[in-house]
This record gives C-alpha cells, structure tokens and sequence, in this order.
C-alpha cells in the first residue's frame, strides 16, 4: 500500500482532532461549561477512528492524540460529577449516531462513573464489556477493547473474593474477545497480502497481551486460583484458535509475566495443551523460556521451589486419590497416570510425548529442547547423573534417525562440561554420551573434546583413578585416531610418493588440541607414586595411538616420570626393582620419539626432536646422580651421547647439545665420587666432541668449557657448611672441592688457545683470547696452580699484541677489546683484596 | 434527581448465545477472491486472439475447487453474460468494458490492460453476488472448469 498517501491521511486526521480537542477544551474550560456541545466536538474526533485507510501503527498514533483528548473530558467529569450525574451522561450518549464515537463516550463516562463511590462498579463493567462487541472490525476493535481495558485498569474492584473474580473474568473476557480479533485479522483482505497482514498482526500483538499483564498485576491472585481457574481458561483459547503467531506470542507473555512459582506449579497443564498446537509453532522458543525461567527460580530462591514442588507432589496425590476413588468400581487395575513431583521426569516424559505427537518437528527444536532439559536436571538435580544419560540415551536415538546437519547438536553435546560447575561430571556418564559423541562429525568431536580438557585444565581437576584416566582419555578419541595421519599414509601409497617430504605444518587447532592434551599429563596425580606412575602408563597407552604426534606428548609424560623419581628420592622411598620399571619407561618411551626421527618423518622438525629427546635422557641421567644410582646414571649419559652421535647433525645444534652436556655432567655429584673411572671417560668423551666440532670458534669454546668438568667445586652457603664435615675449606672461601685437576685444565685452555690462534680472522681470535682469559683467571682465583701469574701476562700480552696489529680503530674488534678492558678493570680491583693479582701486569 | 444507573444491554435481547472456537477463530465461510490476470496474445493475423487467467480462491461450498486458474477469451466472458442474463430475471448483471472501436487497436497493450481491469471488476461483482452464488450453475463452470462450453447452459 502506498505510505505517502497513508500518512496523509493520518495527517488529515490528526489536524481534525487536534482542532476538535482544542474546541472541545474550549467548551469545557468556559466560564459557564458548553458541556452538549464539548460533547459534540468529542464525538467529531472520535469519528477520526472510523478510518479503515490506516495502518495498525499509524492508527495507534491516532488512538494516542485521541486518548489524550479523551483525558480532558475524563477529568472535567470527576470534578463536576455532582452537577452531571454520570448515569445520565451514560445513558446520553448512547445517543451519539455512530458506533464508535458511542462506544468511546461510553467508556470514557463509565470509567469516571466506576471511579465514584458507591458506583455499580460491577454492573457497568460487564455493561461496557458487553457493548464492546458492537465493534467487530479487528483493528478498531482491538482499539475500542484497549481503550476499555486502559481505562478501567485502576479501578477492578478486588476488596472481596467475588469482585476479585468478577474483575478476573472481565479482563479475560475482554482478552478472549480481542484474540479473537486479532486472529481473524489474517482472514482480511486480499491473500496476497498475508505477509502484510502478519506484519500488521505482529504490530498490534502488544494489545492482546495487555490484558494477560494486567491479570499478571492483581497481586491478590492466589497460585492454586490461578491453576484452577486463570491458566485453563487462557490456554483453552490460545490452543483452539489454532494460529501459531498468537500461540507463539501469548505463551511467551504467560511465561515471562506470571511468577516462576505460577509455572512451577502448573508445569503439567502448560505442557500438556502445547502438545496440542498448530504445526508450524516453534516450539523450542517457549520452552527453552520457560525452563530458564524455572532455572533461575532455582538459583534465586531454592527453599521456595523446594515447598512449591512438596504442595505439587501432594497437589498430584490428592488427584490421584480422588481419580482412584473414581475408578474403583470399575476397574481397580487402571494403571495410574504417571505423576511425578520430579521435575526432569515431567520435561523428559514430555519430550517423548513431543516426538509422538509433534512428527513435523525438526532436530534442531529437539536438540535446543534437550539442552534446556539437561540444563534443568543439572541446576535442580546436580547429583542426578541418571538423568543426563537418560538425555543423551534419547538424543542417540534421534540423532540415528538423520544425518543432516549434525552440527546442530553441538551445543547439547557441550552441555553438562559447559553448565556444570564440577567437569568430573563429564567422566561419569555411561556410554550414551560417547556414543553420541562419536556420532557427529569429527570437527564437532575435537572441539568438543578441547573444550572438555580446557575445563579440567581451567579447574586443575585431578584424575587420580584408572577409570578417571581412562574416561578422559576416551573422551579425547577422536585426536588419536586422527584421519590426516591415515590420509598422508594412503597418499603416499598412492601416488609413491614421500609424503614425509612435505609434513604439514600442523593445523593451528592440532596444535592447541596436543598442546591441552600434553598439560592434561600433568593432571594426573596419585598420592602413591607407584600407583602415579601406572597411570602415566595408561596415559601413555592412549597417547601412543596418535602416531608422530606423540612428540607433543611424550616429552611431558617423561618429565612426569622425572618427576616422580625426584620425588621418591626425596622422601627415600625408591625402590630399586620399581625405579628399573620406570626407566625401562622411560627409555622404551624415549626410543619410540627417536624412531620418528631416524625414519624421516620429521624432517626439519628431526633435530630439534633429537635434542629434546636427548636433554630428556641428560634430565634423566642427572635425577639418577642426584638419587645416587650412578650405573644407570651412566647408562642414560651414554645413551645421551649415542643420540648426540647418530641423531644430531647440524653443527648449530651439536654445539647446543654439547653445551646442555657439559652443564649437566657439571652438575653431578655422586657419579664423580661413586664411580671417577666412568666420569671420566663421559667428560673426555665430551671434550673430544667438543674439538671435533665443525666451527673452529665452536670447537674452541666447547673445549675451554669442558675445562670446567675436570674442576668441579661446589662454593657453600653458611649454612651447608655445617652439614658437610667432608668440606676442605680454603682460606678465604667455604667450598667443596669434587673434582680438581690441575693438568687437564691446562690441556684444555692450552687447546683452545691453540684453536682460536688457529682461526682465519683475527678479530675472531681476539674475541676467543679474551674468553679464554676470563676462564683463565677463574681457574687462578681458584687455586689452579698450573695457571700461573706467567701464564696468565702471557695472554694479557697476547691479547694487546694482536689489539695493536689490528690496530685500535678498527671497529670490528670493538666488542672485544671492551671486554678485555672490562676484564683488566676486574684485576685491578682484585688487587686491592687479594695480593696475588698484584703481580698481574697491567698495561 | 439523578436516575439509577442503567445498562444498555439489559435494553437489548439477551442473548447468552457463546461462541464456538470454529465461530470465534475460524475461517470466514465466504472467503472468494478473484483476479483476472496474465493476457496473453495468440495466433497471428485474422485469427489472433487474447485471453485471461482467471485465478479463484475461496471456500465457499459451490466451487469445486479451492484454488483454480483457467483461461478464456473476451468472448468467453460475452456468451457467459448472455447466460446469466438468459438464467436470472432478478439480478442486474454489470456490463462488461466496452468492445474496441477500431480493430487494428485491439492488440495494443494499454487496451488489453484495460479490459483486464474491467473483466475482473466484472467478474468480481458476479461471483461475489449471492444469489448467483448459489443459484447458477454457469458461474462456476465459467470460474472453475477448464473449458468453458456456453452451449451446456443456453
């Protein structure tokens, strides 16, 4: 329809009526009131509303200029009620020629005739309501009735129970009435304009519901009056006129404006008649309203849900007791009609009834249904975990029933990790759930399983027994059993090629799933270090299924096992025959990561495996030191260099790997003094790679740091000293001597001299000198004697030797010659507290 | 002295009649809508023609279908005058728009959309009127069928 035109006639009308409301309030503000003739000029205005040119909206704007206009008149009776008897008035303006105009005028006295004492109050009511239907034009009934409705809103008489009921049947007659205009609306007019019409209808929903919030704001009403003898009557009329715009919306106007306690209360009538409604009703809207309501009622004030479900349960026993008292007679077997006072049991119950009456139904309703459901069940019965496998019992019979767009029941699959406060709950599911887990599509799987993991990992939950371990783990499946494994294995037989040459970069959810799945190790915990350690083994059984993606996992499981012996040495509760099981572990597990790497499948990502796999074995190596099993501290040293041997090979990486050794060797302490013969082959083995690295810079600084294995001395705090009665203490310093030898200290800073020297650049070489004569003066602060004051001139000669053949400008040896600086600055400082630095030349 | 309230309904019959939810929520009984639409010109030279959807919906007992679109020519809707005229003596059947006066303009666009306006404004008084409603057999024949057979009816 043309808008232009319409809003010209609302302009047309609204000029009229305000010129008529002015006139009006002339006649009645003069000194001696016109009133005939302001009645006149009302009823002029109220023609305005005869038009049937305006839209519902517009012509609610006409009805608010009119009502205002109405507001005067309304107000000049009350005060000059005494000198117009209102019952005149009202018989007056029957008089008025047109329909509307009267009916209006009719109220307007009849409101004020309510508002006097004394009124037949009762009597005009139900005289207005029943003048009302002369008005069957939908829209202008539907205003006629709202007109009603507004006016008398304040003055339903409620002092006594009758005139409570009385007013309760007026606004649910008047509301019956305009239901009934309203759904008749969608018969009018042409049918191609029925989208307009349900546009039109939509607009002017708002009126019909008023008469529900005005029954809503009679605080006198009591809960079993409204479950006798409200609820029915407005449900009766929302079922039967069979249009699923007003069911949709007047549902929604029950549930959001009667109290939680109503609708607790009267659960079984509500669902009961939604059973009955039209096709094309979404249904999930109103329900999943209406459980959250009830979910919230929980939270808010649960000691009154707790007396509300006790009156449901007797309410529920008195009807069985009087049906039984029925039947008697007849037939003493009828089997009783299933009352429950148990929430979940009504909802779950009638979601089965739902799939039998409802087949047009789609899943996507069903599955937000069940969602709400299992929501309700976990907010009114948290312990209750039968219910939530009843659910999703249920959700797998559906879901076997279609295999179209499976996505939608994502959300219920995620509803008892994500709306539970204790995730354990997820493990203690029976099998429906995983059954119905694996029934969706792998993408919703995984996320779903992250999103589980990132919940116990938020929580720090604890998985301290076999079945907790196992459950999660299961849970978590789908990564083991991951297609682009399988996928990369087929293509390559397929197409002969190496699919290894192009390992993908894994995607970034792979990632984040492996990077949970490697933090969920450290949830594992039992009190019993034994009875730990068999659950990393469990851990490991189903991590072990992810092929070359262990190498995300593995590395913590060992740290896990590391863990674990640390622990055990420290309270010195190792058992000798467990502590071989687990470095069986260990080394079984370590080997498996190593295989990844000798077989290719890595490529770039080999070596850095290879490293980690052999700091893990020099980790290892150290915790046995610290406990005091030096043989298999050995072993794992020597396994340490095999892997450094056969699995490292770029020069970069051998010089880190190198440095992780030294420091590790450096650290030991019981193999030095349990077994020297064996230290000693590890340390010289370790200096050798140190001079067989491929970068002269990198052997010379491997070698003069594999110095330090052979002088090991470990400086004490006051406090150890105390305990170590074995500690030879020098003048000046509280120190234990573990390893001192003079001689192959010197081999090896003499080496690497001869190293660096060796270098092609100078600048390089200079650099080295300077490190070499830090190391140097270290060796000589403490009490090397093989260093001597000669040897040490001799460097700092060296070094300013080869400063001044590169000559001093040269900014390439910046660096260096700083530090050398630095280094002289240091011994002259030295000099003032120990004499023996005085004999150090200075420049 | 004022006068003791009195209703107004009281003055009027009582009628404590309630209604069914069929009366209160159902389908109006005589929904009818009628659109003559969609002309279409066929054949060439001296046998070229135009003719009209007639597209009805209603449900109203009489009709056959609920929903049905035919065609017919301006001179379907001609011989269907003269049987309603011939049928009822008591109905003042409308006229139909008028012929064109000059052959050649028959084709042209602006008349046929004024003659499409005119035919349904035509058919919508006839099949609206109540008496033919129920009394003539031809108007829905004319309406519904598929073909249309003046000669049944005269």
């Amino acid at each position: 329809m043309n808008q232009a035109l319409d809003s010209k006639t609302l302009e047309d009308s609204l000029l009229i009526v305000k010129q008529q409301i002015t006139l009006m309030r002339k006649c009645l503000e003069s000194k001696n009131p016109q009133f005939m003739d302001a009645l006149k000029h009302a009823s002029t205005f109220l023609s305005e509303l005869r038009t049937n040119k305006l839209s519902p909206k517009l012509y609610y704007e006409l009805y608010v200029l009119v009502f205002d206009g109405l507001a005067y008149l309304s107000d000049f009776l009350k005060e000059s009620h005494q000198t117009n008897h209102l019952a005149d008035l009202y018989e007056l303006v029957q008089y008025a020629g047109n329909i509307v105009p009267r009916l209006y005028l009719m109220i307007t006295i009849g409101s004020v005739y309510m508002s006097i004492e004394n009124a037949p109050k009762l009597e005009i009511m139900k005289d207005m309501l029943e003048m009302s239907a002369g008005v069957q034009d939908p829209i202008r009934g539907l205003f006629l009735r709202y007109y009603l409705s507004q006016k008398t809103k304040e003055l339903l008489p409620t002092e006594t129970e009758s005139e409570l009921k009385e007013t309760i049947q007026f606004t649910i007659t008047n509301f019956i009435e305009m239901n009934k205009l309203w759904v008749r609306l969608k018969h009018q007019g042409h049918s191609s304009e029925r989208e307009r019409r349900l546009k039109e209808r939509k607009e002017l929903q708002i009126l019909v519901g008023s008469n529900l919030v005005r029954i809503s704001q009679l605080d006198q009403i009591d809960k079993f009056y409204y479950k006798e003898s409200i609820l029915p009557k407005v449900l009766e009329q929302i079922v039967q006129c069979k249009d699923s715009l007003a069911q949709e919306y007047l549902l929604d106007v029950i549930i959001q404006v009667f109290p939680d306690e109503f609708h607790l209360l009267t659960l079984d009538d509500f669902l009961q008649s939604t059973l009955h409604l039209s096709e094309g009703f979404s249904m999930n809207k109103i329900l999943v309203t209406l459980i959250n309501r009830l979910i919230d009622f929980q939270k808010r004030e649960p000691a009154n849900v707790k007396v509300i479900i006790s009156e449901l349960s007797t309410l529920t026993l008195q009807k069985d007791e009087h049906e039984e008292n029925h039947t008697e007679e007849s037939d003493s077997e009828t089997t009783k009609p299933q009352t429950s006072s148990n929430l979940f049991e009504k909802f779950y119950d009638y979601s089965h009834l739902l799939v039998e009456n409802k087949p047009e139904l789609n899943f996507k309703d069903l599955s937000l249904i069940l969602e709400a459901i299992c929501k309700l069940s976990l907010s009114y019965y948290p312990q209750d975990y039968e219910n939530i496998n009843k659910v999703f019992g249920f959700a797998l019979a559906l879901i076997h029933q279609t295999t179209q767009h499976l996505e939608i029941w994502e959300p219920l699959l995620k509803t008892p990790i994500c709306y539970n406060f204790d995730p354990k709950l997820v493990l203690s599911l029976d099998d429906n759930y995983k059954q119905f887990a694996s029934a969706l599509p792998t993408a919703i799987q995984s996320a779903n399983a992250l999103y589980i993991l990132e919940k116990f990992l938020e929580q720090d939950v604890r998985l301290s027994t076999v079945e907790e371990v196992k459950t999660l783990y299961e849970l978590l499946a789908v990564w083991f059993t991951s297609e682009d494994s399988s996928d990369s294995n087929t293509n390559s037989l397929l197409f002969g090629t190496d699919s290894s040459k192009n390992e993908p970069d894994e995607s970034p959810e792979v990632v984040s799933q492996y990077e949970a799945l490697a933090k969920s190790i450290h949830l594992i915990h039992h009190t019993n270090p034994y009875k730990h350690f068999e659950l990393l083994e469990i851990a490991k059984s189903f991590m072990s299924k992810s092929g070359s993606r262990v190498r995300y996992t593995y590395p913590t499981l060992l740290f896990a096992v590391i863990k674990l012996i640390r622990k055990l040495t420290i309270v010195q509760k190792l058992n000798a025959l467990k502590l071989k099981q687990f470095c069986q572990f260990f080394s079984a597990t370590n080997t498996e990561l190593l295989t990844l790497v000798s077989n290719g499948t890595l490529q770039s990502e080999g070596g850095v495996l290879a490293q980690t796999c052999m700091n893990l074995n020099l980790s290892m190596a150290l915790i046995l030191d610290q406990s005091s099993h030096i043989d298999l501290s050995y072993e794992f040293f020597i396994n340490s260099f095999v892997i450094y041997e056969e699995s490292i090979v770029d020069s970069r990486l051998q010089f880190q790997c190198l440095l992780s050794i030294i420091g590790t060797l450096h650290k030991c302490r019981n193999i030095v003094n349990g077994n020297e013969d064996n230290f000693d082959v590890l340390i010289s083995k370790t200096a050798l790679y140190g001079s067989k690295l491929l970068k002269k810079t990198d052997q010379c600084r491997a070698v003069y740091l594999a110095s330090h294995l052979w002088w090991i001395i470990e400086e004490l705090d006051e406090e150890d000293e105390i305990e170590s009665e074995t500690a030879k203490t020098s003048e000046d310093e509280l120190q234990v001597v573990i390893k001192t030898d003079n001689k192959k200290v010197l081999e090896c800073l003499q080496k690497s001299l001869r190293i660096a020297d060796s270098c092609l650049e100078t600048n390089v070489s200079l650099e080295l000198f300077v490190e070499i004569l830090s190391r140097s003066l270290y060796f000589f602060i403490h009490g090397n004697e093989l260093i001597t004051i000669k040897y040490l001139n001799g460097l700092i000669e060296l070094i300013q030797n080869s400063i001044l053949t590169i000559g001093e400008e040269n900014t390439s040896i910046d660096t260096p010659t700083k530090h050398f600086q630095r280094t002289l600055e240091y011994i002259r400082q030295q000099a003032q507290i120990d004499s023996r630095f005085e004999e150090i030349k200075d420049r | 002295m004022p006068s003791p309230f009195q209703s107004f309904q009281s003055n009027l019959s009582p009628s404590k009649h309630t209604q069914s939810f069929q009366e209160l929520y159902g389908e109006p009984e005589n929904f009818l809508e009628i659109e003559v639409i969609n002309p279409i010109t066929h054949g060439s030279g001296s046998s070229m023609y135009t003719d009209y959807e007639i597209v009805c919906r209603t449900n109203i007992p009489m009709f056959k279908f609920k929903e049905s679109r035919v065609r017919r020519k301006y001179s379907d809707f001609d011989s269907f005058r003269k049987v309603l005229e011939s049928q009822t003596n008591n109905v003042v059947i409308p006229k139909l728009p008028e012929k064109s006066f000059f052959n050649y303009h028959r084709f042209n666009d602006d008349f046929i959309e004024e003659r499409r306006q005119g035919l349904q404004q035509f058919l919508k008084v006839i099949a609206g009127h109540p008496l033919l409603q129920t009394g003539s057999k031809a108007l829905t024949s004319f309406v519904q069928d598929e073909h249309w057979n003046k000669s049944k009816f005269l």
